[in-house]
């Protein structure tokens, strides 16, 4: 897998696997591959090797979806009008 | 209250008294009357409510409204004070037909008879539709209402920030459905105030932080449902004018269903509850999932194709090279033919059959003119079958023919 398949944002530093799968890119060049082994100008190799890096993309969107966790947070802004997020705690139910 | 002004029980009010020096002793102050007769008026007539068509109606610079209120026979004053009347969607028209809900009293200081307003309803929803409609049009004639402002949302977001109190149960709803339909989907609480005087500003800053965090793919501004009143804070303009402006797609639902306010007008998309808000913003895992099934079927698809379409063009190949392998060696036989013909014509051979030899020397090279014989010089004669050594006697030209010859 080539290096822009993977978007690291600093605010995952502190996650475990802090790379993340641009899943949304991923699909649309899964989608790309598709269409170029319908057309015409690929030869027998050419879509061999289509067909595999298909299947590697395949299987990293699949873990990707079978694992992605997103978090729910608060943005909070400090006294010096600096925005922070912290894990967002449900309040008491108020109905 | 000024010195004049007596406790209310001492003032013999009500007491009848006859008009003559003994009694004029006892007479009050002005303000005594007027603070007695306030008194007087706020203890004996509750707070009601009173109807009738809004005149001179005068928005004061302080935030104070006056105006008077009238039907055919009577009018009486009124003075709705800053901190009630803040909640007014908006001023009434003159000859508007109201409610108000007030304490009729007497402004002691000019003596005259008032109603203290706290409350002023137009018929029907009159005041919140007329200051709805007021904005609208102000927002139509700014473009702000047009079509081809709303923006598309997203189609996979990562990150979306949620504008709404924090312990409403709009927000529950919201995160209800994220859970389930977008696991994966990163989620910025902002809260704010949902109602009340300070909700619009609230609202608008709120807006502003979420806007400015780096990464947010879509703005969901929510609350879930409420009175007219409640949900007005979404139709003040400040609130409207944030979200008009807001530079991330942002999706609106205020109240329920029926509810419509100038927020979800100007929104890049109204829904009509805080969970269709968020299923509309993010794609369902399901389809996610389908979608990524229908590309692996497209893959294997693909590849087979490709593998078939080669497997045609060689068993085409296979068909048809026989013949053209055969079509090629029959021309070439054609051609061997005719050059052997030709080669023949062209042979010296067939001249020295005839009887003619051809002079060479040693190296093959033809000696055809006499200049090329030297007196003396071997060289050898082709003849039809075979060579001849001679060796060069003498030569003449043309001229002396006869005195040269080879032997």
């Amino acid at each position: 897998m080539s290096d822009r398949d993977v978007r690291a944002r600093p605010e995952d530093e502190d996650r475990p696997g802090a790379a993340e799968l641009d899943f949304e890119a991923t699909l649309a060049e899964l989608e790309e591959i598709v269409s170029r082994l319908d057309g015409e100008d690929v030869d027998l190799d050419g879509a061999i090797a289509l067909f595999r890096k298909g299947l590697e993309r395949l299987e990293a969107a699949n873990a990707w979806l079978a694992e992605a966790e997103g978090r729910v947070e608060e943005l909070i802004e400090t006294s010096s009008g600096a925005l922070e997020t912290r894990p967002f705690e449900t309040p008491d139910e108020e109905g | 209250m000024s010195p004049d002004a007596l406790p209310p029980d001492q003032i013999e009010f009500f007491e009848p008294v006859r008009p003559d020096g003994r009694t004029a002793q006892r007479a009050i102050s002005v303000s005594a009357l007027n603070h007695a007769t306030q008194r007087l008026l706020e203890d004996r007539v509750p707070k009601l409510w009173i109807r009738g068509e809004v005149s001179n109606w005068n928005a004061h610079g302080s935030g104070h409204r006056y105006f008077r209120l009238r039907d055919d026979d009577a009018e009486v004053d009124c003075v709705m004070f800053s901190g009630d009347a803040w909640r007014l969607p908006t001023d009434p028209e003159d000859g508007m037909e109201v409610a108000v809900f007030g304490q009729p009293t007497l402004f002691a200081q000019r003596g005259r008879f008032q109603v203290i307003v706290r409350q002023l309803e137009a018929a029907g929803e009159g005041l919140w539709r007329l200051a709805f409609e007021k904005l609208r049009r102000t927002l139509a004639a700014e473009g702000l209402l047009d079509p081809a402002r709303k923006r598309p949302l997203p189609g996979f977001p990562r990150r979306v920030a949620v504008v709404t109190s924090r312990s409403g149960a709009a927000l529950r709803d919201v995160l209800t459905v994220f859970r389930r339909r977008a696991p994966w989907l990163d989620v910025v609480v902002c809260d704010c105030r949902v109602q009340g005087e300070a909700a619009a500003l609230d609202i608008r800053d709120a807006l502003s932080r979420a806007a400015r965090l780096p990464g947010i793919d879509a703005i969901i501004l929510t609350r879930g449902g409420g009175s007219v009143e409640d949900l007005w804070c979404f139709n003040d303009e400040i609130a409207v004018r944030a979200v008009a402006a807001c530079p991330i797609p942002i999706v609106c639902a205020i109240g329920h269903e029926v509810d419509v306010t100038l927020c979800e007008l100007v929104a890049d998309l109204r829904a009509q509850t805080p969970s269709v808000a968020a299923e509309l913003t993010t794609p369902d895992r399901d389809a996610v999932r389908a979608r990524i099934a229908g590309i692996s079927g497209g893959l294997a698809r693909g590849l087979r194709r490709r593998i078939e379409r080669g497997r045609a063009r060689l068993s085409t190949c296979e068909r048809i090279l026989p013949g053209l392998v055969r079509a090629r060696l029959e021309r070439a036989g054609a051609r061997v033919a005719t050059a052997a013909g030709r080669l023949h014509a062209l042979s010296p051979l067939a001249t020295l059959s005839r009887g003619y030899a051809v002079a060479v020397d040693d190296g093959g090279t033809v000696l055809s003119r006499v200049a090329q014989f030297e007196p003396g010089a071997p060289f050898r004669l082709r003849v039809r079958d075979g060579s001849v050594r001679a060796t060069t006697e003498s030569v003449s030209d043309d001229d002396r023919r006869g005195e040269g010859g080879a032997e």
